[in-house]
């Protein structure tokens, strides 16, 4: 059930129906009925009790850790919760195992969602939750298990557990915001997936003008793939009035690495800030301490990203960058986009053997001639979705530079635009027979 | 209560644009651009008269070139619709009989029997989506279509039943081939021939003789599935009062040896049946082979004789009555000059 799916959207309905069909008291148990019945048609029985065991022993040592503070309890705790990530991500590093672990979905998302709520209980950050409902419903929370946010327990439980009423221009809004999300993903983000597709599905026959264009589109691909999804997630979450923070702040407009991480998947990268960098020093221990946690932080990004060995590439890379800007400050967006743009190409690879060569091919393979309409119509990417597909990207940059204003518009014009939204995803979205309704890139993470 | 119906008019107006962008983005099979226009076919179908068709054609492509309903007015007087179309699986002829019976009461029903036997042997209705989907994507929102679509993806679970419904989850891609013919909303909504379309010049497919009981050829069996519907036709038909006949085109693969595998079968269900490969039969025809064809897609003058074989039975078993109706009498002239046309 991928979160562009018609099943996704009528349970979406569904729970939205019946949450304020109920009375105030009973609402969060909706919201939790709904999180399971998704959980569950997303990843089966055998994975949901994984899930439902580990949520509450997470709840068991939430309330033993507040009591009694003892570092080797967290650890348990810490390795436990995280074990089946880990052996599933490393199984992938280990080629002589016969089998991979299958994880199930989401579980890169709720493992670190757990973490962090036990190592605040352990600071004393706030207390244990003692409702398992409550807990159980933070960690589940169906519009955001799959690709977060990363959401923190004392920013988020006390919404979920408080009922929320009707509110009319609220709703609205958690609608426009979700068609913005699938306009983002079916129209823009699987539109440039065709061309990336077809060429990193066959890197060697393409030549470097076309490596470098699947690089560009995939920077834009995977971007919009992320923050429609994110986007999805509050807009759903809204629906029932609940806020998630913001994941992303225009990451393509930073003017280092450093000020990329700010704006790129906030939420983990303040999670991996709080949990990671900091317990290992910081920058409190002068420049090489500094430079050994970053490298490690970033390591850990890595990792958790995928198993294989072009994240944990990909992670270093980045780390790498950040290290460097201490000594040539060039504040540029360009070069900064350039820098991410490159990582991405080790990122989409199949792998890091790939992922060098394609970049090699993109600098010593390049001839324009490969530029044919033909050529491009053979990967999908004809001329009419070219044109479709920036004709989209403007419309898109134009909503967002304006969409404060817009929502200042009157109420009917507001409508009509809603309905050409829908008309245009309709029909220029990526979807339906012929096509593999993709699921979103960061879930598989 | 003015926001209420604010809400409305706006889901109102959502509904209006997504119908309406469906229909731009479904294909459109029509006498301008095919030689098999189902979907004009299909739409004229439900702009007849109610109860005013007494005859019925159903079946593949073979039937839609052999069957001319204005040749059988001008000719004998009978009032009749070509519902076939191309490769016609029996599933799809049942469930078009049902919903031409909401609106008209047929007194005769003509199959078109090519499709009881293996045509597309590896699909699980005798026929692929392609050909399901020209036949079904026409027909109206109705029980029948609920049905129909509800068996199909029961029968092929490759199907997906909501896209019968929302037909952009198939032809949404289409944007790219859009042209004004999408926009021709009097061609895919007219067909002057009902249901016919005559060819120039065809051949036989396959290599013909009429089979006379010298060289029978390899036996294969009808497929168990279509005789289930043949069977679901019989039933609905005699419920209703309708006579059935089932006729075979002349065709090089309705040889003897494939058509003593189907006689049990008709005989055990005592169905009226031609096999026009069967050599007196397609004798009585009198088909001059230098000018005509009336073999697998005939050609228009074979046509004239395979139509006219069917308006001699009719006359001789005196199942119809010659009626006048404008919705033929106006399409005379239409068909006239295409017929001079074609000479």
């Amino acid at each position: 059930m991928s979160y562009t799916s018609l099943s996704y959207l009528l349970l979406c309905a569904g729970v939205f129906c019946l949450y304020y069909a109920v009375p105030l008291s009973l609402r969060r148990y909706v919201l939790l009925i709904g999180s399971a019945v998704f959980y569950l048609s997303l990843n089966g029985t055998v994975f949901f009790l994984l899930f439902l065991m580990t949520v509450i022993l997470a709840y068991i040592f939430g309330i033993i850790l507040e009591q009694k503070r003892i570092k080797f309890l967290l650890w348990a705790a810490v390795l436990i919760v995280i074990g089946p990530l880990l052996i599933g991500r490393f199984s992938g590093y280990a080629d002589f195992l016969r089998y991979r672990w299958i994880l199930p979905v989401g579980i890169s998302f709720y493992s670190l969602q757990i973490i962090g709520y036990l190592i605040d209980v352990y600071r004393g950050k706030y207390p244990a939750e003692r409702d398992l409902f409550s807990f159980a419903l933070f960690i589940s929370w169906f519009p955001q298990i799959i690709q977060g946010p990363i959401a923190r327990y004392d920013a988020l439980s006390s919404q979920l557990n408080t009922g929320h009423h009707f509110d009319c221009r609220r709703t609205g809004l958690a609608v426009k915001t979700i068609l913005g999300g699938l306009f983002l993903k079916m129209v823009i983000a699987d539109r440039a997936g065709i061309f990336v597709d077809a060429v990193y599905g066959d890197t060697g026959t393409y030549g470097g003008g076309f490596l470098w264009l699947a690089a560009i589109l995939y920077t834009v691909q995977i971007y919009a793939d992320f923050l429609s999804c994110v986007t999805v997630s509050i807009g759903v979450s809204r629906l029932f009035g609940i806020e998630l923070m913001n994941n992303f702040d225009h990451p393509y407009t930073a003017v280092s690495v450093r000020d990329f991480w700010r704006r790129w998947h906030i939420s983990l990268s303040t999670w991996l800030r709080d949990y990671v960098y900091i317990p290992l020093g910081g920058n409190r221990h002068g420049k090489a301490r500094r430079y050994i946690n970053l490298l490690v932080t970033f390591a850990v990004s890595g990792l958790w990203h995928g198993a294989g060995l072009k994240y944990l590439v990909w992670g270093l890379l980045h780390g790498f960058y950040q290290i460097t800007e201490d000594y040539v400050h060039v504040n540029s967006r360009i070069f900064t986009l350039f820098r991410v743009m490159i990582g991405w190409v080790i990122f989409r690879a199949s792998r890091l053997r790939e992922a060098l060569s394609v970049l090699l091919a993109m600098f010593t393979r390049v001839h324009l001639q490969e530029f044919t309409a033909q050529a491009l119509a053979d990967t999908g990417f004809d001329v009419k979705e070219i044109i479709v597909f920036l004709v989209s990207m403007l419309a898109w940059a134009v909503y967002s530079k304006w969409n404060r204003k817009a929502e200042k518009l009157p109420e009917s014009v507001q409508l009509c635009a809603v309905i050409i939204v829908i008309a245009v995803i309709w029909v220029f979205g990526i979807y339906g027979i012929g096509f593999e309704a993709k699921d979103f890139i960061y879930g598989e993470f | 209560m003015k926001r209420v119906l604010k809400y409305m008019i706006f889901v109102l107006c959502l509904l209006i644009t997504l119908t309406g962008l469906n229909y731009l983005l479904e294909p459109k099979y029509t006498y301008r651009n095919t030689t098999w226009p189902t979907t004009s076919t299909f739409n004229q179908f439900y702009r007849m008269k109610k109860n005013t068709v007494d005859l019925i054609f159903l079946g593949s492509s073979y039937s839609v070139n052999a069957f001319s309903p204005q040749y059988l007015y001008d000719t004998y007087g009978y009032r009749s619709y070509n519902l076939g179309s191309e490769q016609q699986s029996l599933f799809l002829s049942y469930y078009w009989l049902k919903e031409a019976l909401r609106f008209q009461s047929p007194e005769v029903v003509v199959l078109e029997g090519r499709n009881i036997f293996p045509k597309e042997a590896d699909t699980p209705v005798n026929t692929n989506e392609a050909f399901i989907r020209k036949a079904l994507d026409p027909m109206h929102w109705s029980s029948v279509k609920t049905e129909a679509v509800h068996e199909l993806c029961l029968l092929d679970p490759a199907q997906q039943e909501i896209s019968y419904y929302l037909t952009n989850i198939r032809f949404h891609n289409r944007w790219k081939e859009l042209s004004a013919e999408d926009l021709d909303w009097h061609s895919a909504h007219t067909a002057e021939l009902k249901g016919y379309y005559p060819m120039q010049d065809t051949q036989p497919e396959h290599e013909f003789h009429p089979f006379d009981n010298e060289d029978k050829g390899m036996p294969i069996d009808p497929d168990p599935l279509m005789l289930v519907y043949l069977e679901k036709i019989q039933d609905l038909c005699l419920e209703k009062g309708i006579h059935l006949i089932v006729i075979n085109i002349p065709a090089g693969d309705m040889y003897q040896g494939m058509h003593e595998m189907l006689m049990p079968f008709i005989e055990a269900h005592d169905i009226e049946y031609y096999n026009l490969s069967e050599i007196n039969l397609y004798e009585s025809l009198g088909v001059d082979e230098e000018t005509e064809n009336a073999v697998d897609h005939a050609d228009w003058r074979g046509s004239l004789k395979l139509t006219d074989f069917v308006g001699r039975v009719l006359l001789e078993k005196g199942y119809l009555e010659a009626k006048e109706d404008s919705q033929w009498e106006d399409t005379k002239d239409f068909y006239q000059k295409l017929i001079n046309e074609l000479q």
